[in-house]
C-alpha cells in the first residue's frame, strides 16, 4: 500500500470505528430502561410449569384449571419500584379484560416478599386479581424467575407464549394477548 | 568379599531405600487411595450448588447466597441428587428453567463470546496498525540519514 493509500485506509478505519462508538452511545443513552422487554425464556413454547397454592385473598388456585383461558402471570414484589410503577397498569388491563368475552385472566405471584408487606401493597394499590403466595420460592424457581417484575403469557392451550422482564403497560399487554384471546 | 567402604556404601543405600519406602507407604496411606471417601448426596449437592449462580444476586453461587431463590434452587438440587440424577442432569434441569445464565461459568458462545473476542481483536488490530506505521516511518527516515553520512 502506498503512503497516501495507507493514510486513507487508516482514516477510513478510524471513521468506521468512531461511527460505531457514537451509534452505541446514542443507542444506550436514548434507550428507555424503564420499559419491559421480552426475553428468551426456556419456557417459551413449552407447557406452563406447575402453579398452584393459596392466594393472599384466600382461595386456592391452580393454573391447570385455567386451561382454555389466556392467563397473564406476573411475579412481583412490594419493594420493587418497577412493580409499583406497573401495578396500576396491570389493574387497568385486568379490568379491561373482564369486559371481553373469554378475556385474559391476570394472576400475580409474590416474589421474595413477605405476605404482610404484600397484603398492604395489594390494599394500597387496589389490586383486584388473585395473588398467589410463594413462601419457599418454589414457584418462581420452577418458572426460572430471577428478578421482579417478570411476566409470562400462558395461551389457552396451556403453553407459555411470551415472557417479559420490566414494567409493562396496559397497552403493551393488550397487544401481547390479542393474538391469543378468543383462540382455542 | 565386600570391603569396608563398599559395606558402608551398601548400608547407606539400604538406609536411603528404606527411608524412601517408608515415606512412599506413608504418602499412600495418607492419601486414602485404598479407602476413597465416598461422597454423600448432600456433599454432591453442595459441590453442584457451588457452580450455580444465585438467580436474584450478583456474582454469588447458590451455595454462598441466602436469598429465597437460592434456597429454592438448593432444595431442588438436593431433591434431584436424591432422585439419583447425575450432575449434568441436575444442571440441565436448571438450564431448562433459567437458561444457561444460571451457570456461574456459562459455556462460551453467542453474545458472551463476542464480548470476549471484540476487545482482543481491537487490541491486535491497533497493535498491527501501530507497528506498520512505525516500521514505515523508520524505513522512510533511513535514506535521509544515510545521505547525511555521505555528505560528511
Amino acid at each position: 500500500m502506498t503512503p497516501p493509500k495507507r493514510v486513507r485506509f487508516i482514516a477510513l478505519l478510524s471513521g468506521v470505528v468512531g461511527v460505531i462508538v457514537v451509534a452505541l452511545i446514542v443507542l444506550l443513552a436514548t434507550r428507555d430502561s424503564n420499559q419491559a422487554t421480552t426475553f428468551q425464556s426456556p419456557l417459551l413454547g413449552r407447557p406452563a410449569p406447575v402453579m398452584a397454592g393459596v392466594t393472599l385473598q384466600g382461595p386456592v388456585i391452580n393454573l391447570a384449571n385455567a386451561k382454555g383461558h389466556v392467563v397473564v402471570v406476573n411475579f412481583f414484589a412490594s419493594w420493587c419500584p418497577p412493580c409499583q410503577q406497573e401495578s396500576p397498569q396491570l389493574s387497568a388491563f385486568a379490568y379491561d379484560q373482564t369486559k371481553i368475552t373469554n378475556g385474559a385472566q391476570m394472576l400475580g405471584v409474590v416474589y421474595n416478599d413477605s405476605n404482610t408487606a404484600m397484603k398492604a401493597f395489594i390494599q394500597q394499590q387496589g389490586i383486584g386479581y388473585p395473588v398467589l403466595t410463594d413462601p419457599q420460592g418454589n414457584t418462581a424457581n420452577r418458572w426460572g424467575v430471577s428478578s421482579p417484575p417478570t411476566t409470562y403469557i400462558v395461551a389457552a392451550s396451556g403453553r407459555v407464549v411470551a415472557a417479559y422482564v420490566g414494567p409493562l403497560t396496559a397497552k403493551q399487554l393488550d397487544a401481547a394477548v390479542k393474538p391469543y384471546v378468543g383462540v382455542h | 568379599m565386600l570391603g569396608f567402604t563398599e559395606m558402608t556404601r551398601f548400608s547407606l543405600w539400604t538406609r536411603f531405600a528404606a527411608a524412601a519406602l517408608i515415606l512412599f507407604v506413608a504418602l499412600i496411606v495418607g492419601s486414602n487411595v485404598f479407602s476413597p471417601h465416598v461422597q454423600t448426596n448432600r456433599e454432591r449437592a453442595q459441590s453442584i450448588d457451588a457452580t450455580i449462580k444465585c438467580p436474584s444476586c450478583q456474582d454469588l453461587s447458590v451455595a454462598q447466597a441466602s436469598s429465597p431463590s437460592s434456597i429454592a434452587v438448593r432444595a431442588q438440587v438436593l431433591r434431584d441428587v436424591n432422585k439419583g440424577m447425575s450432575n449434568s442432569e441436575v444442571l440441565a434441569q436448571l438450564e431448562s428453567q433459567y437458561g444457561n445464565a444460571i451457570l456461574l461459568t456459562p459455556p462460551p458462545g453467542g453474545l458472551s463470546a463476542i464480548l470476549w473476542i471484540v476487545p482482543v481483536l481491537i487490541v491486535v488490530l491497533s497493535a498491527a496498525i501501530l507497528i506498520s506505521v512505525v516500521t514505515k516511518r523508520r524505513r522512510s527516515a533511513r535514506p535521509r540519514g544515510q545521505a547525511l553520512v555521505d555528505h560528511e
